[in-house]
């Protein structure tokens, strides 16, 4: 299995989801990881598909 | 908004790890016991094809070699097992169709072509093992690291997924991959209606059956049935909903097929001979016979014929073949005074010219639209019948007496006083729905009812139903769209004293019908009177699930018709010889779960709105009647959704003059917009807080109608929206107003309220999706308002309807916007 790079469409994805909100790429990744607490409702909803993502993950 | 940020978070995570994340705990797909990999491309003229099997080396051909290379890899109709086609190009089954038809009928590649067939005609059902889209499959059970986009590509999946081999042995491997573990309930379901149905490709093969034929109108019925019935029960798989497993019995109703009886199993058994069905039941069965051709019209001389023993069968309206139905006991029961003999033929001599006439509501100005001249002139010859309903529709002058010239003088006559007037004689005061009413009376076969929004469609239905079956003695059948439309018709019935009944649910609670004489009536004990005229209303499923030998009527109204489909009609058409339908065509579409790319390029599909497939298959056999005024929409509003909704239907307001008044005394326009800012996608809250806000706005005002004015109530408010979590939030924002009628364009399709606010089917998004862009949905979220509507929108839109590609529903949306924008 390989491992990917990191993937630029998935970076165009994630931009044009976060438009008009406070949050980039970068800061959005932070937040689905738990590197910074989750105090709105999109990033409750990034660390809840982090999450679930975790349990689904393909071994 | 939410569910794309949480798709993102399992993204980023897939990212990270640069493992594929599951979606599903099962398996998508069923084993396959002989999977065929296969890639085909167009090579000029040709289709060549690249096909694989297990432990076989990939083979390449083109044109008729490649039917030869499949048949050789054991797709054809003769093996015992049906083959899987496993491929990762949607193209790829197309172009195999292609190939098929050029196959000759008689030669040994047409059981390679029928197979091919089989597969084309199976790939609509999900979750078999028919065919088996690789692409689909993997979307279906993982999620990469990567945008959405590149998940359409194969080589995506390979890369992600570890697969070296990019050959059609790759697909195999990858085929495996997406089968490996339990697979999800009840996909063994669908592998069994996949067993079945090759089995019938090899009979029907066998018989000589041509698969190029187009489908016949029960063919495709059933198709489509079958279609939505294997749709739904995967989707119910993949979200793995708490839905019991079918039951064979259900399923076999459902499919129109006739479950064995236990004297039937019982005979299988050996135990004793299992009843026969009668002939006429063996015969009833509308959708497995082939319907018969549509011939012309019988115009019907008296109702009295079509209880006479000795009328002879002919097909419906619908090209079903209907039988001789008993003669209704009658013992006692004076001919209906309704009705008179029939006219003397045209030309017979010593009658005044007024008696050859035709019994045409003369009264009320000619109808252009609904008798072309041939039609008149056979009616001219009197062969309908006259019909004496309060005086509207008499048109046979009364012979004055000429007193003798000598003689005493006799003393005068006292007036007759006036007959009483019908309770539903209100269908003759607009010549329109006379029209109606005369075209059923006459016996037209099917009758279609177009109409605008707030044009009296369920009021029309009453009052047809109740002159039908308390003057002309006829069996009325109504079939509803939804149980609140059948409840709805059933209580104006009532309040018409027609003892209508209204088939119910047996558990669920029973609705007011009010203190007229229709009644709920539950579980199979529902009948026609023995004697006399009756309407029964139920909704179209439940038509569709009864017995056309026990409800077998005269006269079947369908209300809301455009929602049905032209299967459901054909089902209905098998209970009575004429069809009335009253609908809508401007508004939302059937909702069909199944796949309907068979049949995409037929204007007599069986997912096509009833009445437009009707007029498309039987023009010249069918009456239209157009509606023309609404009473519900006022002029502002006519003025914006007739042109974009209705370019054939035209058109007029007959609305009362009633209006809002704002508290500052200002007089509210009939149609206002109000612009928002919305970043968040559909679900943005600050677009469901505009329309809360804008509903609260509304009930400070006041209404002004020729009744006076007062306040507006809660009651009298509506809000409209595109989605159901939208109507959700705004529900919980007005949680402290429960009478507000909040809901989605779906629910709210034939409801009425004082004002409405309606939020933009296309606020919040960034590019203009089908679904967002219908037209149906729009026109109904457009017209559920008397006096006033509010629409909330997105500033952003009209910039993306400008940047969106060149589409007719997309430039409507345009004009509609900018019309709402900047036009009023």
């Amino acid at each position: 299995m390989t491992t990917p790079t990191p993937d630029p469409a998935l970076t165009d994805h994630a931009a044009r989801l976060l438009l008009g909100t406070d949050h980039t790429p970068a800061t959005a990744l932070a937040a689905a990881s738990g590197t910074t607490p989750a105090t709105s409702t999109l990033t409750a909803a990034l660390r809840d598909g982090w999450t679930a993502a975790q349990d689904g993950e393909r071994s | 908004m939410t569910v794309e940020w949480f798709d993102l978070g399992q993204r980023l995570y897939a990212a990270r790890t640069g493992q594929p994340v599951a979606r599903l705990a099962h398996a998508p797909i069923v084993n396959a016991p002989r999977p065929v990999a296969v890639r085909a491309r167009r090579d000029g003229d040709q289709v060549r094809i690249t096909a694989g099997v297990e432990g076989v080396e990939p083979a390449h051909a083109t044109g008729p070699a490649a039917l030869d290379l499949l048949g050789t890899l054991g797709v054809t109709v003769a093996s015992d097992t049906a083959a899987t086609l496993v491929t990762d190009d949607p193209a790829t089954l197309p172009l195999l169709h292609r190939l098929a038809r050029t196959a000759h009928p008689d030669t040994d590649l047409d059981a390679v072509a029928a197979h091919i067939a089989w597969w084309r005609d199976r790939a609509d059902f999900p979750g078999g093992r028919a065919v088996v889209e690789t692409l689909d499959a993997c979307r279906t059970r993982w999620l990469l690291g990567t945008a959405p986009e590149s998940e359409r590509a194969p080589t995506t999946w390979r890369r992600w997924l570890g697969i070296t081999d990019d050959s059609v042995t790759g697909l195999l491997d990858l085929h495996a991959m997406l089968g490996d573990g339990d697979p999800l309930q009840w996909l063994d379901a669908l592998a069994d209606d996949d067993e079945y149905a090759y089995g019938r490709a090899q009979t029907d093969h066998g018989d000589g059956y041509d698969w190029r034929r187009p489908d016949s109108t029960s063919r495709a019925a059933l198709g489509l049935r079958s279609r939505c019935d294997a749709s739904d029960l995967h989707a119910a798989a993949a979200h793995r909903l708490d839905l019991p497993p079918p039951r064979p019995a259900h399923r076999a109703r459902r499919h129109r097929h006739r479950p064995p009886a236990r004297g039937q199993a019982a005979a299988r058994r050996g135990h004793r001979r299992a009843p026969r069905r009668s002939p006429a039941t063996r015969q009833r069965r509308p959708w497995l016979d082939r319907p018969a051709r549509v011939q012309r019209p019988r115009v019907l001389r008296d109702h009295r014929q079509r209880h006479s023993p000795r009328r002879t069968p002919g097909p419906d309206a619908l090209g079903h073949h209907r039988h001789r139905r008993p003669q209704r006991r009658r013992h006692g029961v004076p001919d209906p005074p309704a009705t008179i003999p029939l006219p003397p033929a045209p030309g017979t001599p010593h009658l005044p010219d007024a008696l050859q006439r035709p019994p045409l509501v003369a009264d009320h100005g000619p109808h252009p639209d609904h008798h072309s001249p041939p039609r008149a002139a056979r009616r001219a010859r009197g062969r309908c019948r006259t019909l004496l309903i309060g005086s509207a529709m008499r048109t046979i002058p009364t012979l004055t007496p000429t007193p003798p010239a000598s003689g005493p003088a006799l003393p005068a006559r006292p007036a007759l006083p006036p007959a009483p007037r019908h309770p539903a004689a209100a269908i003759l005061d607009d010549p329109i729905t006379a029209g109606v009413l005369h075209s059923a009376w006459s016996g037209d076969p099917a009758v279609v009812v177009p109409s605008p929004p707030g044009a009296g469609k369920t009021r029309l239905v009453a009052l047809l139903a109740a002159t039908l079956a308390s003057r002309a003695d006829l069996r009325v059948g109504i079939a509803a769209q939804t149980r609140d439309q059948a409840a709805e018709i059933a209580r104006r019935l009532g309040a018409l004293d027609c003892p209508a009944r209204l088939v119910w649910p047996v558990k669920r609670a029973h609705p007011d019908l009010g203190p007229g004489p229709a009644r709920v009536v539950a579980g199979r004990s529902v009948r026609y009177p023995t004697s006399g005229g009756g309407v029964i209303v139920a909704t179209t499923a439940r038509w569709t699930y009864t017995d056309p030998q026990t409800l077998a009527c005269d006269v079947l109204i369908v209300d809301e018709a455009w929602q049905a489909t032209y299967a459901d009609l054909g089902a209905l058409g098998a209970f009575a010889p004429q069809v009335v339908c009253v609908g809508d065509p401007g508004q939302i579409d059937p909702v069909v779960t199944g796949q309907t790319r068979r049949w995409a390029d037929s204007p007599i599909g069986p997912h096509v709105p009833a009445p437009a497939a009707l007029l498309a298959a039987h023009r010249e056999a069918v009456s239209v009647v157009t509606l023309r005024h609404t009473w519900r929409l006022g002029p502002d509003t006519t003025a914006l959704i007739q042109p974009a909704f209705y370019p054939d239907l035209p058109f007029t307001s007959r609305r009362p003059p009633e209006h809002l008044t704002a508290e500052t005394g200002e007089r509210l326009p009939e149609i206002d917009a109000r612009l928002v800012t919305a970043t968040a996608g559909p679900g943005d809250p600050a677009l469901t807080g505009a329309c809360a806000d804008a509903a609260r706005t509304l009930l400070t005002t006041t209404l002004t109608t020729g009744d006076g004015t007062r306040p507006v109530t809660p009651g009298e408010l509506a809000v409209v929206a595109s989605h159901v979590s939208q109507a959700a939030a705004v529900r919980a924002l007005l949680a402290d107003l429960p009478d507000v009628l909040v809901g989605t364009a779906n629910q709210l399709q034939g409801m009425e309220r004082t004002a409405a606010v309606v939020l933009h089917p296309l606020a919040g998004y960034r590019d203009p999706n089908a679904f967002a862009t219908d037209l149906g949905r729009t026109c109904v979220m457009l017209s559920r308002h008397r006096a006033h509507l509010t629409v909330v929108t997105d500033a952003t839109t009209p910039a993306v309807l400008r940047s969106a590609e060149p589409d007719p529903a997309v430039a409507t949306h345009r004009a509609l916007l900018d019309t709402l924008l900047h036009g009023l």
